[in-house]
């Protein structure tokens, strides 16, 4: 159905015209400002989660990493003391 | 605003997702009247179509952050507007079904187009309105989405999960519904079988 056509249909072309329609100014505003309240919201959420995998990059992983090598290490070291008969 | 070409567009939703609130009033300022048009008239009842476009301006803040980069807003908001009407007509249904006794007992919303709005309205606007109103849902949703709302049929389809076949034929048939109803006395009960 192109532009053409419903230029040229009596019954389309009266549908264009019809009224548009809003809700009251009081009514937009206040769900405008409900909106801009949820997008704080979600920008503060953003911030908290990018802190909170941040800390986990540069902490938390790298001390559990740690962690481990350091048991790794003392294990190896100790089997070594007991092949060795210290 | 009522279009927006592509870039505008594109730089828009990447605003969107990063939650500026200064994009969202872009949208909402371009949009808001022309989805409660929209629903309005699906509806057929002003508190409903109120609640629902709240609702599906929740729905983009919330889910924002997940838009794709080729997002069409437009039709975006009216596919999330339209599911939700479908959703809550499904409902209305369900409940009616389960419970009609409890029906009576419901405080019933004005009826839209209201005897204020058809009387504002000029002589063709009204019989219009009157006519559209007694469409199936399915007519005057792609009618709405096409002729009111100038999505394109593509567009129109995707908005109603359909093929553009579909949506083709399915306008033709909505368009000779029209007609036929606009050749008929209005208001007769018979034709309001389609009611929401």
């Amino acid at each position: 159905m192109s532009e053409d056509h419903l230029g040229d249909d009596p019954v389309l072309a009266g549908m264009m015209t019809l009224r548009p329609h809003d809700v009251s100014a009081r009514r937009a505003d206040r769900l405008r400002s409900r909106c801009h309240g949820e997008l704080e919201q979600c920008r503060r959420r953003s911030v908290e989660t990018r802190f909170a995998d941040r800390s986990l990059r540069r902490v938390v992983v790298p001390a559990i990493a740690s962690a481990w090598c350091a048991v790794y290490l003392c294990e190896i070291l100790l089997r070594a003391a007991a092949i060795y008969g210290f | 605003m009522t279009e927006m070409d592509r870039e505008d567009e594109r730089s828009l939703v990447a605003r969107l997702r990063a939650a500026d609130a200064a994009a969202f009033d872009d949208v909402y300022d371009a949009y808001r009247a022309r989805v409660f048009a929209f629903l309005l008239r699906m509806c057929r009842s002003r508190p409903l179509a109120e609640d629902l476009l709240n609702e599906t301006w929740l729905r983009l803040v919330r889910h924002g952050r997940r838009l794709r980069d080729d997002t069409r807003i437009g039709p975006w908001l009216f596919t999330v507007a339209r599911n939700l009407y479908w959703s809550h007509r499904r409902t209305s249904l369900v409940e009616e079904a389960c419970a009609p006794e409890l029906l009576g007992l419901w405080p019933a919303t004005p009826p839209w187009p209201s005897p204020f709005d058809l009387t504002a309205a000029g002589e063709l606007e009204r019989r219009i309105e009157v006519a559209l109103s007694m469409l199936q849902p399915q007519h005057r949703e792609v009618l709405l989405l096409v002729i009111n709302e100038g999505l394109t049929p593509g567009e129109a389809a995707v908005v109603c999960g359909i093929s553009a076949e579909a949506m083709r034929q399915r306008l033709s048939r909505a368009r000779a519904a029209l007609a036929e109803r606009l050749n008929l006395p209005e208001g007769r009960p018979a034709d309001r079988r389609y009611g929401t």
